[in-house]
């Protein structure tokens, strides 16, 4: 701010007009932010909700080697919802020929974490299942067996799953209302030959990326599903299998929006009224709708 | 336009024109044995070189064997290449063509999807069409879309 003594009359100071600090954590090699200065610890936030990251991205040097972008018509959580029920898998030829007839797929159980983390136990998908694929049984990642599936969502945008070899993180960022920027990075080991390199990412593209066989499946579910929301085909999301928290189970949904309910002083069920009462909703939150509290 | 200039600005157009159409028996008709192909697009964010596929013949064959079994985004691609630097080397051509893929939607809305590059090397045949023996995509683009489930 130059000749800051300009602005004295308008009382605008420059300490006020910079960039501010807000609260930040290092995890695993990725940096999370928070902008609410009265959050609370990182580390009691997501409690264990990452234990299963902790072998496979905290005992190598890991590197990004993959970035793209999607924007989407949808809603930023309806991305997260796609990496979190998994009944859209009979969608994708990949995760039924690989995924839902494999031995284990169904015993799998969600835990549940506080603030509307969820894990999953990890299975071994059947990649020689489908046509023309071969089994991941070399270059696992630290703590992984072949072909070994990991996932963990963080509330409210990140996900990061493991496919044996390579690491995908999603995080969803709105843009508008029912537009969303997807970004999708592709992680694998540091400083490997150029032959594991090729292998590894190789295996990462064949899901995943823009030219993957299931990212371009799920950007179609999850645009349909907002056109039909949006335009009353379809007014709710249904999120009412119960299956004792085993792997198609909706509890971890349910947990997500009730966190998010939480968060917004509002029912994820009922959004246009405030019913709920843990936190009393600023205007900026109601946005001119009537608010009810019960 | 010399007769090379002429065969590969053919052959590029009958390539496209295969693909486009989805007629894959013609496209492999026109690669080598050992053909390969490749998509390859610069990150500034990361400051690298990034592979989004690759495969031999044989797992390009095979990708296009399962494209009948995924949900895809629907409607037409459209493949504009243009030729703009044709090398002899060691009997091979190098051609790198300027590309451009349209998309054409089930309702007739069209929008440009891609630009990039063709970097491919032709075996010329005497008295055939050359045949394709490597494929690379250069995408400028790194904004696909939903993403793309057949070979650009």
């Amino acid at each position: 701010m130059t000749r800051p003594e300009g602005y004295a009359q308008a009382c605008v100071e420059k300490a006020s007009c910079g960039l501010r600090e807000v609260k930040v954590a290092q995890k695993l090699g990725m940096i999370f932010g928070n902008l609410d200065d009265q959050c609370e610890d990182f580390e009691t936030h997501v409690g264990d909700s990452m234990q299963a990251l902790e072998e496979p991205m905290g005992t190598v040097p890991l590197e990004v080697f993959h970035l793209h972008k999607v924007v989407m018509s949808a809603n930023w959580k309806q991305w997260q919802e796609t990496n979190m029920e998994l009944y859209h898998e009979w969608g994708h030829i990949v995760n039924r020929d690989t995924g839902i007839k494999a031995e284990g797929y169904h015993d799998r159980l969600w835990k549940i974490h506080r603030n509307g983390h969820g894990s999953l136990d990890p299975y071994r998908v059947k990649y020689e299942n489908y046509t023309g694929w071969e089994a991941r049984n070399s270059l696992e990642l630290p703590g992984l067996t072949p072909g070994e599936f990991r996932v963990v969502d963080l509330f409210p945008n990140t996900s990061i799953i493991i496919r044996a070899t390579s690491i995908r993180i999603d995080t969803t960022i709105p843009l508008a209302p029912g537009v969303t920027l997807l970004e999708q990075r592709g992680v694998g080991v540091k400083g490997e030959s150029a032959a594991d390199r090729a292998k590894r990412r190789n295996q990462h593209n064949q899901l995943w990326g823009p030219l993957g066989r299931n990212l371009t499946e799920d950007v179609i579910f999850v645009e349909a599903v907002e056109r039909s929301n949006r335009h009353g085909a379809s007014q709710f999301g249904l999120f009412a299998r119960h299956e004792q928290l085993h792997a198609q189970d909706d509890e971890i949904m349910r947990a997500y929006y009730r966190t998010w309910g939480e968060r917004m002083g509002r029912s994820a069920s009922s959004p246009k009224q405030c019913t709920v009462t843990t936190k009393k909703p600023s205007s900026s939150d109601i946005r001119g709708e009537q608010c009810v509290e019960s | 336009m010399s007769n090379l200039d002429e065969t590969v600005r053919s052959f590029l157009g009958s390539t496209c024109l295969a693909l486009d159409d989805e007629d894959y028996p013609e496209f492999l008709r026109n690669c080598q044995e050992d053909f390969s192909y490749q998509v390859t697009a610069y990150s500034d964010e990361l400051g690298m070189d990034m592979v989004w596929m690759e495969h031999d013949r044989q797992g390009f064959e095979g990708l296009l064997k399962m494209l009948p079994k995924h949900i895809r985004m629907m409607g037409r691609f459209s493949r504009q290449a243009s030729p703009s630097k044709i090398v002899l080397d060691n009997g091979n051509v190098q051609v790198v063509s300027h590309l451009c893929v349209f998309h054409t939607n089930l309702d007739g809305d069209t929008r440009l999807l891609l630009v990039g590059r063709y970097i491919d090397q032709l075996v010329p045949r005497d008295g055939k069409p050359p045949l394709l023996a490597r494929r690379v995509v250069r995408l400028d683009t790194r904004n696909l879309g939903q993403g793309i489930h057949v070979p650009i």
